[in-house]
Parts: C-alpha cells; sequence; structure tokens
C-alpha cells in the first residue's frame, strides 16, 4: 500500500471521531500518520494505528457525549428558572418581591449563558450562531409586542378581558419571556465565546 | 485536571506527554518521538491517543498551545505546546513520585535476577 492510499484511507476513519475532536484535531492526526508512514513501516503504523482507532474513537464520542449532556442539561435548567422566575417578577407587580425575583432571574440567566457557552464546540458555524439567537429574540419581541397590544386595545383596555383569553395572553406572555431569555443567553453565550482556533495555512 | 490538583498519578498518557514536555516546547509528532525514546520504546502513542491526551491537557490547563509564537507560524502546520506553571509543577510531582518508587524498590532483587 503507497502512503498517500494509507493516509487516504486514515483520512477516512478519522470522521470515526466526534464531530467537535474531528474538526479540531482531523488534519493533525493525518498529519502525524503521514509522519509516522515517513519514518517507520507500513505495517508496523497501521497495526499501531488500527489499535489506536479501537481504544480512543468509542473513548471520545463517551466523552463528547458525557461533556455535551451535562452542560446542556446545566444550561437548560438555568434557562428554564430563569424563565419563570422572570414571569413571576412580572406578574408579582412592583414591589420588593418583584426586584427579588428579578435578581435570581438575571442570576440563572447568566449561569445559563456560562454553561451554553461551555457546551458549545470549539468550531462552529458562527453566522448560524448569530442568525439563532437574533430568531429567538425578534420572536420573542414580536410576540411581547403582540400580547401587550392585544391586552391594551378596546376592549379589553379597560382590565376586562374574558377569563380564558387572559389565560392565553399570560401564557403568550410566558412565552415570548422564554423566547426571549433563551435568545439573549445564547447571545451572550456568543458574545463572550470562545477564541476561533488559529487557521491553517497548508 | 483533578489529577493535578489532588496530585494523584496521571494517566500514563499524560504522565509521558507532560515529562516530555519537560524537555521545552514540541510539536504533536515531536512529543510522540520523546515519548518513544524516553520510555525506550515501551510507550508508543497513535495519533488519537497523542491528540485526545493533548486536548485533555490543554483543557485542565496544564499545557498550552503555543503555535502563534513561532516565526513559521505561516508556513509550518503543526501546533506546538509548551508547559504551563501548573503543568510543570504537575510534571515534577510526578518526576518525584516515580522517583522515590525508584528508591524504595531499588533493594528487590530483580525477577530472575540477582539482589541489586
Amino acid at each position: 500500500m503507497t502512503g498517500g492510499v494509507s493516509v487516504g484511507i486514515y483520512r477516512r476513519l478519522a470522521a470515526l471521531y466526534p464531530k467537535t475532536f474531528r474538526d479540531e484535531y482531523r488534519d493533525d492526526l493525518v498529519d502525524t500518520f503521514a509522519r509516522q508512514l515517513r519514518d517507520e513501516g507500513t505495517g508496523r503504523v497501521w497495526l499501531r494505528a488500527i489499535r489506536d482507532l479501537i481504544v480512543t474513537v468509542p473513548a471520545q464520542r463517551l466523552e463528547a457525549h458525557m461533556n455535551r449532556s451535562s452542560t446542556h442539561t446545566v444550561a437548560i435548567a438555568a434557562l428554564s428558572i430563569g424563565v419563570g422566575v422572570t414571569a413571576l417578577a412580572v406578574l408579582s407587580g412592583s414591589g420588593p418581591a418583584a426586584w427579588i425575583f428579578l435578581l435570581v432571574a438575571v442570576a440563572a440567566l447568566v449561569v445559563a449563558a456560562l454553561s451554553w457557552r461551555a457546551a458549545r464546540p470549539v468550531q462552529g458555524d458562527p453566522r448560524g450562531a448569530t442568525t439563532s439567537w437574533k430568531k429567538f429574540v425578534v420572536a420573542g419581541a414580536v410576540l411581547l409586542g403582540t400580547t401587550i397590544a392585544g391586552i391594551n386595545i378596546p376592549p379589553w383596555d379597560n382590565g376586562d378581558l374574558p377569563g380564558q383569553l387572559w389565560g392565553v395572553m399570560m401564557l403568550s406572555l410566558v412565552a415570548s419571556i422564554a423566547l426571549l431569555a433563551a435568545g439573549l443567553t445564547m447571545g451572550v453565550a456568543r458574545g463572550f465565546g470562545r477564541q476561533p482556533h488559529r487557521p491553517k495555512s497548508a | 485536571m483533578a489529577a493535578g490538583k489532588l496530585d494523584k498519578p496521571l494517566p500514563a498518557a499524560s504522565m509521558h506527554l507532560l515529562l516530555a514536555l519537560l524537555g521545552g516546547e514540541n510539536h504533536g509528532y515531536g512529543l510522540m518521538r520523546s515519548v518513544d525514546e524516553q520510555s525506550q520504546g515501551a510507550v508508543r502513542m497513535g495519533p488519537g491517543t497523542l491528540y485526545g491526551t493533548l486536548n485533555r491537557l490543554l483543557a485542565s490547563k496544564l499545557i498550552v498551545e503555543t503555535t502563534d509564537e513561532h516565526d513559521d507560524a505561516g508556513t509550518d502546520r503543526r501546533r506546538y505546546y509548551r508547559l504551563t506553571g501548573e503543568g510543570e509543577r504537575v510534571a515534577r510531582v510526578e518526576l518525584t513520585r516515580l522517583r522515590s518508587l525508584v528508591r524504595r524498590f531499588r533493594g528487590i532483587p530483580e525477577i530472575g535476577g540477582a539482589p541489586a
């Protein structure tokens, strides 16, 4: 087997690694394999590479899965708490309780943003991420605006909202806050995002 | 890495890479060769083990990537790594542990051989 064919096959095998690891190290893995081929016998290098793949592919997949699930769980839990407490703050009026709820909500949203950032892959599509968080914010703002307008237009602007409609409006209010919070959390996480990796020249 | 902070023994691959980096910064393949030499061929890593371990050492801040500090960074595609202060401390703790282990068992006869 020639060196070029071996390197081509190894490059395909390296696709077995999880995406985050592959995106970061695929070129380095292949480059190291090619250098090994240059310095050692093909058979010996392949034997070591196959043994290495058998051990490290499942290990990397497990590691990626565990990292992703734990950090995403924390982010989602913190975001849910943040949204819930924000809704409580809105519903509890303007007393001191509202301010306490707001403080707790801000803390929960900061935790959610940091966890989201930790769960983000090192390399990703930054344009996709931007679009995604902006969509959430715009959708939340539109829904919030519509809900507020709905409550304040005649004939319900004097507070005579029918019971069923009141429930729908409250649900809409909470949903809009959830969308806004999720979008802002993702946006903040992106703003404090990791340094993108230096692109390789060759 | 918790191993470093709690001074527990490091996994073999991490230990060998940290000890190899005590000799100064190096790139991935250079580290692989160094480990091969320092273990006299007993530890031969594959690329997946090498970069998986380097990735964990980076995440635990025991090493840093120094590729950008190289003059030839524009033409050389290899990534370079060096120990952080904590990484050097952990490597030296590991070295001390190995030395004390060797001292402790110096009087034990080798298998099939005479006492030292």
